[in-house]
C-alpha cells in the first residue's frame, strides 16, 4: 500500500505560470513596481523577499540597485550572479534582528499555516523604521472562508481588517494601502483563457497592496485606519 | 507576457470572403472594459479580420466578461 501523491497546490502549476509569467501573482512585476515606490526605501539597502518562487521580484529589485535576499520552502538553484536564496521557513527567519531595511511578501501570507507568527518574524528582521510591503488577496468581511479543493491562496485569504489586526498586534503601522482587485480579476480572466479555471472561484475575493512601516520595537496598542 | 492558445481545432479550411486568404494562427488583442488580453485566433494575414469560434464566444469570452463586469 502507498500514500497517494499529494495534490499539487494552485500556485505550483504549470498553468498559473503560463497564465502569470514568472511573478506567479495578480499584477505581476507592475504591483512590485508600486510597491517599492510607496516604501521609500534608499538605494543599495538590504531586502528580503519571503516566498521568492522562481525569483522574480528577486531579479527585479535587484535591477533596482538594491541587494534582495530570497526566502522559500524549497529555493530554486539561482543562476550564476542572481541574488542568493536561503531555503527556510517564513514562520522561523534565519535571519538577525534588524537585518532587512524591506521586507516584500507578495501573495504568500494567505499560504503560511501561522500568518501572525510569520509577521512577528517580518517585524524582528526588519530595521527600525523598515518597510514591509505585502501584497496579498483578501476576502469580504461578511464572507465565509471558501473551501480548499486545490491549495489556492483564495482559500487562505484573510479580511482586510484581519490584517490590520494583525499589524496592530505586531507594532506595524499601514502608510499606504490599496486596492488591486482588477489586477486579480484579469489573472482569473487569463487562467479561464487557458482552461485552467471552470468558473470564477475569486469573484468575492479582492486583492491588495499595503506597505506598513516598523517604527519602533514596541507593539502598537490601537488598530490603525483603514485608507 | 506570452500570448494565450485560446482555441483548439483546425481551422485551415476557413477563409477570408474578400481576400481569399487561408486564416492562420495569429496574436490577437481582445480588450473588454480596459483589460486586454493577447490570444491567438484564426487572422486573414492580408486584412487582418479576425475569426472568434461560436464556442469560443459563448464559452471563455462570455465567462471572462462576466468576471470582469464583476456579475
Amino acid at each position: 500500500m502507498t500514500k497517494p501523491p499529494a495534490p499539487v497546490p494552485f500556485w505550483a502549476k504549470p498553468g498559473l505560470r503560463r497564465a502569470a509569467g514568472e511573478a506567479l501573482r495578480p499584477g505581476g512585476l507592475d504591483l512590485t513596481r508600486r510597491g517599492l515606490a510607496l516604501a521609500e526605501v534608499a538605494a543599495g539597502v538590504r531586502v528580503l523577499d519571503a516566498g521568492c518562487g522562481p525569483g522574480a521580484t528577486l531579479d527585479f529589485l535587484a535591477g533596482q540597485g538594491l541587494r534582495p535576499c530570497g526566502l522559500d520552502l524549497t529555493p530554486d538553484q539561482p543562476a550564476p550572479g542572481a541574488p542568493p536564496r536561503v531555503a527556510g521557513d517564513a514562520a522561523a527567519l534565519p535571519f538577525a534582528d534588524g537585518t532587512f531595511a524591506a521586507v516584500f511578501c507578495e501573495c504568500v501570507l494567505s499560504l503560511v499555516p501561522d500568518p501572525s507568527r510569520v509577521m512577528a518574524e517580518f517585524v524582528r528582521v526588519l530595521a527600525p523604521g523598515g518597510a514591509l510591503v505585502l501584497s496579498d488577496l483578501f476576502r469580504p468581511e461578511t464572507a465565509p472562508r471558501p473551501p480548499d479543493p486545490d491549495g489556492s491562496c483564495a482559500a487562505g485569504a484573510f479580511s482586510f481588517a484581519e490584517v490590520l489586526g494583525m499589524f496592530a498586534e505586531h507594532g506595524l503601522y499601514p502608510r499606504a494601502v490599496e486596492n488591486h482587485t482588477r489586477q486579480l480579476r484579469e489573472l482569473a480572466a487569463r487562467l479561464l483563457f487557458l482552461g485552467e479555471l471552470d468558473d470564477c472561484p475569486t469573484c468575492a475575493t479582492g486583492y491588495y497592496l499595503l506597505v506598513a512601516r516598523k517604527t519602533g520595537d514596541a507593539p502598537c496598542s490601537t488598530t490603525p485606519a483603514s485608507a | 507576457m506570452s500570448t494565450l492558445k485560446v482555441v483548439e481545432g483546425d481551422f485551415s479550411g476557413w477563409t477570408c470572403a474578400a481576400c481569399g486568404q487561408a486564416l492562420e494562427l495569429r496574436p490577437v488583442d481582445l480588450e473588454y472594459l480596459g483589460s486586454r488580453f493577447n490570444v491567438e485566433l484564426p487572422a486573414c494575414p492580408a486584412c487582418g479580420l479576425v475569426l472568434v469560434p461560436e464556442d469560443l464566444a459563448q464559452g471563455k469570452m462570455a465567462q471572462v466578461e462576466k468576471l470582469l463586469e464583476d456579475k
